[in-house]
């Protein structure tokens, strides 16, 4: 993949009329930052901001509840206890989990990758495979590094095609009597390219391999269900999807888990404990070593009330048209490219503007108020086989509203004319 | 404008920028040096040679590259001692561990004062300085 890709989407079509700009625009008064003068916060892909309701779950938890889990036997401590297990049996039911015991709370993505690479590839043998695609953030590849460079496991990497897409027929062949799991993410968070998950599930599937799934781009975005997915593992974090940063999401297979050796070890994770040795508990909490972020998990119990309010399906539909709308946009201005154009994508794009630097473009869009990211996303063998490079991105949510898109074409523009007349900084 | 400094400094930025100072085509040689996450390159050469002796090559944002070109007219001519002592007072400044005054006795590299005030920021301007500072201990 040498080439640069770009947008093939059609420049003509009038700007039709928006559908969710006023639930959007409603949606806003729930979110104390998003009141601040002139700021249009377009880098919800990275974290996104908190609503009223989850910062008062978190004040009220320690305001009311606090207490250590698990073992503190009194009123408060059966309470916080009560109150974490609550937010456990709520993200069953959000990705659709048979049972509480399939969700192990981590710290995020990333430390739910590490605690799965970790754990899986001490049942696997030297010589195994996995297969990852080059579109993955670095939580899913690092980790599986890491192991493969212990144990001695082949890592294999599927392509994509010039549209962004991922190449199923190449993925295909990579799959073999040795592949042990394929790790794949659902939605790109440097393409927005939404993976066909279920298809992939049934070619790892039918090769005997499991399938772990990266849903960090795709949870705060779509109505996940592991089942309908096909995932064996699905991993998510709690900030990219209203809830606070430090708690997030490892879901398995309960015969899966149970297979599992523990990753951590320490208080909470044992069953007994002599001098000579330990025993495990049982899942979830044989994963779950320490005391564990009860705040970070009230707030996420909170955000998904308030996703499952709002309606997620229309969240990511909403983020979507919206991106979409401002990627057309932006294609216009002299200069800029909005790179990849695949089959489905989620409510984020990356973009360049001809002869500035990303961090340039992004502190000077900053300027005008407009917060984008900029950089290689933690994606760098993507961006670098894009030959993209550094790039920024426009990511949107469920506050995102038609007037953040309009400010960030204005203040694009704007940096174009500034870069023609040779001066941006 | 970003804010990041006023007019007069952000010519003098962008002056380096567009000319920067001690670059050139440099191939393999020399050490590459990188930020990994936002992809700012540079390519340094700085021999064994004392004065000092730098050449660049880079590729980056506009922070990251005048830095390094700055960096270059700076340090050429002098000692590796005292090359090495510039390095690291301007990466303490740019830390904010030293007051933004200090760097005024580096003449163009002032400009770079209100980087410090940037967090995101200071890691583009400091990569030639740690490059060179690196180089120059390495030969020591």
């Amino acid at each position: 993949m040498g080439s640069t890709i770009e947008s093939t989407a059609p420049l003509t079509a009038e700007a039709a009329p928006l559908t969710g700009d006023a639930a959007a625009r409603a949606l806003r008064a729930d979110f104390p930052i998003l009141s601040q003068e002139g700021l249009v916060y377009l880098d919800s892909a990275a974290t996104t901001q908190k609503p009223r309701q989850v910062i008062d779950a978190i004040v009220g938890y320690y305001e009311r509840t606090n207490a250590n889990v698990h073992r503190s036997i009194h009123r408060l401590g059966e309470e916080a206890t009560a109150a974490l297990e609550a937010s456990r049996a709520a993200v069953a039911r959000f990705i659709g989990a048979a049972s509480s015991s399939e969700i192990v709370f981590t710290r995020g993505t990333t430390e739910s990758f590490n605690l799965l690479a970790s754990s899986l590839s001490r049942t696997l043998s030297p010589g195994d495979e996995i297969v990852l695609s080059v579109m993955e953030h670095h939580a899913n590849i690092v980790p599986w590094q890491m192991a493969a460079a212990e144990r001695g496991l082949v890592l294999r990497f599927a392509p994509l095609d010039e549209a962004g897409d991922l190449a199923l027929g190449e993925l295909g062949e990579l799959l073999g009597p040795r592949t042990r799991l394929v790790s794949v993410t659902r939605v790109s968070n440097l393409l927005g390219t939404v993976n066909p998950i279920s298809r992939i599930a049934e070619m790892a599937h039918s090769a005997g391999a499991l399938l772990a799934v990266d849903a960090a781009q795709a949870a705060p975005h779509e109505r996940i269900s592991v089942s309908e997915l096909g995932a064996d593992f699905l991993a998510f974090s709690g900030h990219k999807l209203l809830a606070p940063m430090g708690i997030g999401v490892l879901y398995g297979r309960r015969e899966l888990l149970e297979a599992l050796p523990p990753y951590q070890g320490g208080g909470e994770m044992i069953s007994q404990v002599t001098l000579g040795g330990f025993s495990t508990n049982e899942l979830p909490w044989k994963f779950e070593a320490g005391t564990p972020n009860v705040e970070g998990a009230v707030g996420l119990g909170a955000a998904l009330d308030y996703l499952e309010e709002a309606d997620v399906g229309w969240v990511g539909e909403w983020s979507s048209e919206l991106a979409a709308y401002a990627a057309r946009r932006l294609a216009e201005i002299p200069g800029v490219k909005v790179h990849g154009s695949p089959r489905q994508r989620a409510g984020l794009f990356p973009f360049t503007l001809e002869g500035v630097h990303s961090h340039d473009l992004a502190a000077f869009l900053d300027s005008r108020g407009v917060a984008v990211r900029a950089g290689k996303h933690c994606a760098q063998p993507l961006a670098e086989g894009l030959g993209l490079g550094s790039s920024c991105r426009a990511s949107f949510y469920l506050y995102s509203t038609r007037e953040d898109a309009d400010r960030l074409v204005a203040a694009v523009a704007e940096a174009s004319d500034v870069a023609a007349a040779g001066a941006l900084l | 404008m970003t804010g990041l400094q006023g007019e007069l400094e952000r010519e003098i930025i962008l002056d380096h920028y567009g000319h920067p100072r001690h670059f050139e085509k440099l191939g393999d040689s020399g050490n590459l040096i990188e930020n990994p996450s936002c992809g700012d390159r540079l390519r340094l050469r700085l021999d064994g040679s004392d004065p000092v002796d730098i050449k660049i090559e880079g590729a980056g944002c506009s922070i990251s590259q005048a830095s390094a070109s700055m960096m270059a007219e700076l340090l050429s001519g002098k000692g590796r001692e005292e090359a090495a002592a510039a390095c690291e007072e301007v990466l303490a400044a740019f830390r904010g561990e030293l007051p933004p005054e200090s760097l005024q006795k580096y003449g163009d590299v002032a400009a770079l004062a209100g980087v410090a005030k940037l967090p995101v920021r200071v890691k583009c301007a400091a990569l030639a300085w740690q490059g060179a500072l690196a180089a120059l201990r390495r030969t020591a």
